[in-house]
């Protein structure tokens, strides 16, 4: 017995030692690992720690460490908070809304894209429609703001040419949502499409051929071959934008809204970034900031999981 | 592929097809040429035009633009800009190879350390605990924020597809170096860059326009208007409508030949646009070869 204990400690002694000797063999592939391994503690993990003001009553003057903890206070009043179950629901319809349109707009385009067989066009309208994926939020919610503009802009110019009257676009809250859905469509649609090209690039073109032979026409050969073929990145797609939902784009709305329609138009990131930056309520904000977090953490290792199940690479 | 055995039979479909991405294609493109045209306008022509272009300027002058030129944010907003790209372009991509490099190597806590990495991708300690950190840091105000912050200087995604790409490397090429003599250091200077070039190359795009369109961190972090970055000022500009900006510029501008605020705003947008729109075009490539490597690999 003791002579076993000490036979097993000495293989862990050199079982260290041969560890130890296997760093040192590698220690300049560890010191281009330092800086990375710093920088992630400093600007990741440090503000990880600094969550615990959530759970305490901040104030600048006090510090993270001598604030007072209250507990789970500030979750409360969040819950109880009527404008949080306003940005929560915005963010849950933006989301789904963007799922719906935006999401599926990629594999039309690709689907539309791969029935041009005149490749110069082709091209053409792959570069020209990549284009606004290039550009930020700041420069497209600019050109918006332009073209939207109920005085001078030019959608509402084109109204006015048939008759009817200006709309502003950006200040109605019923028209704020579909204006988002479709500026969201245009930006990335030609963007998204490029996975969904590739997948179809891979397709067996005999499918095809055999299907024109047994009569098939362009809508058959897409429903049953383009769509089937290529029905695994869709749903490997879908379930990561799954898993994002608690995003629903914050650099879009946020240079897009205006108060007039944050009713239908603040979604969780906005509402962190004004009660926290603009209304110092850092506790507070930080607390809406963690629910998001832990929602959005669980969303995504349950779409990992799930995508794992679908039988494809998850997130890892 | 497409379409196989009908190559020559336009049938309704097509020609609804071909009007859909025309459509699509010129919804991109016009509001960029109506942009042009507006900026290039002058103020009597829009007047006598009802206040709009359509397909040709109302006039032509360029005094939007050199209004802009003697505005001494669009020098420093610029020159940020072009710094930021520059400067934290180089080190992110340099650091970035360094790490993704040596987690593509068998080596002891590699899965350890790569998933201390990974988990950042879906956790973080958000908006105000990384404010907070950033003030503490005494980086608040500092123009090095634009190069130090998340998620700038490291990004895990592309450091996750530089360590695809050198995985790819066959150890035998790094063998026979070390037979040689060669040392880590070497080997990763004289063998894998050069070998990992092109998805360097990739990945310095997709950092240089992330850097190029970045504003949420020189809103929030940078209070100076000379320290910010020309995103900003176009935002204050046309999104927040400020009057101050836009009085400044048009000061600037002969009462003759003075441009209406539409046509300033218009050579605002377009300014910030226009190096986008013309490196674009030899850049569009590595772009789609990057998704599709980061998609299969990723």
């Amino acid at each position: 017995m003791k002579v076993n204990r000490e036979s097993s400690s000495m293989i862990v002694r050199t079982r260290n030692h041969a560890l130890l000797k296997e760093c040192l063999k590698h220690k300049y592939l560890y010191l281009f690992l330092l800086p990375a391994m710093v920088w992630y503690i400093v600007f990741y993990y440090i503000p990880m720690y600094g969550i615990t003001i959530a759970f305490k009553d901040f104030s600048i003057i006090k510090g993270i460490l001598g604030s007072p903890w209250v507990g789970f206070e500030h979750f409360e009043a969040m819950w109880n908070s009527p404008e949080f179950t306003r940005v929560l629901r915005n963010t849950l319809v933006i989301s789904g809304l963007k799922l719906v349109f935006v999401y599926t707009s990629g594999i039309v385009l690709a689907l539309a894209l791969n029935e041009i067989f005149h490749d110069k066009f082709k091209k053409f309208v792959q570069s020209v429609t990549y284009i606004p994926h290039f550009l930020s939020w700041v420069i497209i919610g600019s050109v918006m703001v332009e073209l939207l503009s109920p005085s001078s802009g030019l959608v509402n110019k084109i109204i006015m040419l048939f008759g009817g009257d200006p709309i502003y676009f950006l200040a109605e809250e019923k028209w704020f949502v579909p204006i988002l859905v479709l500026s969201d469509i245009w930006q990335s649609c030609g963007w998204g499409s490029i996975i969904y090209l590739a997948a179809i690039a891979g397709i067996d073109p005999q499918m095809y051929e055999a299907a024109t032979i047994d009569g098939a026409g362009r809508f058959r050969k897409i429903w049953y071959i383009t769509l089937p073929s290529i029905m695994n990145v869709i749903i490997i797609m879908m379930i990561f934008n799954i898993g994002y939902i608690m995003n629903s784009g914050f650099d879009q709305i946020f240079n897009l809204y205006n108060p007039r329609v944050y009713e239908v138009s603040d979604i969780l990131d906005t509402y962190v970034y004004r009660v926290g930056l603009i209304q110092m309520n850092y506790s507070f904000s930080t607390a809406v900031g963690v629910f998001k977090s832990v929602i959005g953490l669980a969303l995504v290792l349950a779409a990992n999981k799930l995508a794992n199940r679908f039988g494809q690479t998850g997130f890892w | 592929m497409s379409a196989v055995g009908q190559k020559n039979r336009m049938q309704i479909f097509d020609y609804i097809n071909y009007l859909f991405l025309t459509l699509l294609a010129i919804s991109v493109m016009y509001p960029i040429i109506y942009l042009l045209f507006l900026s290039v306008s002058t103020r009597e022509g829009l007047a006598q035009a009802g206040g709009n272009v359509w397909l040709w300027p109302e006039g032509f002058t360029l005094s939007a633009y050199t209004g802009f030129m003697k505005q001494s944010f669009i020098y420093t907003g610029y020159s940020y800009t072009i710094l930021r790209t520059v400067v934290g372009t180089f080190f992110a991509v340099l650091l970035m190879s360094l790490a993704g490099y040596a987690l593509s190597k068998r080596i002891p806590f590699k899965n350890s350390i790569t998933m201390f990495f990974v988990f950042t991708m879906f956790f973080t300690g958000g908006l105000i605990p990384t404010y907070l950190l950033i003030k503490s840091l005494g980086l608040l105000d500092n123009p090095l924020v634009y190069i130090l912050a998340p998620p700038f200087l490291y990004n895990t995604f592309f450091m996750l597809i530089l360590r695809n790409f050198f995985m790819t490397v066959p150890d035998s090429l790094e063998e026979s170096a070390k037979m040689d003599g060669a040392s880590d250091v070497k080997i990763f200077i004289y063998i894998m860059i050069p070998l990992a070039a092109p998805a360097i190359a990739t990945i310095s795009l997709w950092v240089g326009v992330n850097h190029w369109n970045s504003w949420f961190d020189s809103m929030i972090y940078i209070q100076s208007a000379d320290k910010q970055v020309i995103q900003v000022h176009i935002r204050k500009l046309v999104i927040e409508q400020s009057a101050l900006l836009m009085s400044d510029a048009m000061d600037s501008i002969d009462k003759k030949s003075m441009p209406s605020p539409e046509s300033m705003k218009a050579a605002a947008i377009l300014l910030t646009m226009i190096p986008i729109l013309t490196v674009y075009p030899f850049i569009q490539r590595f772009f789609v070869k990057g998704v599709v490597m980061g998609a299969v690999k990723g």
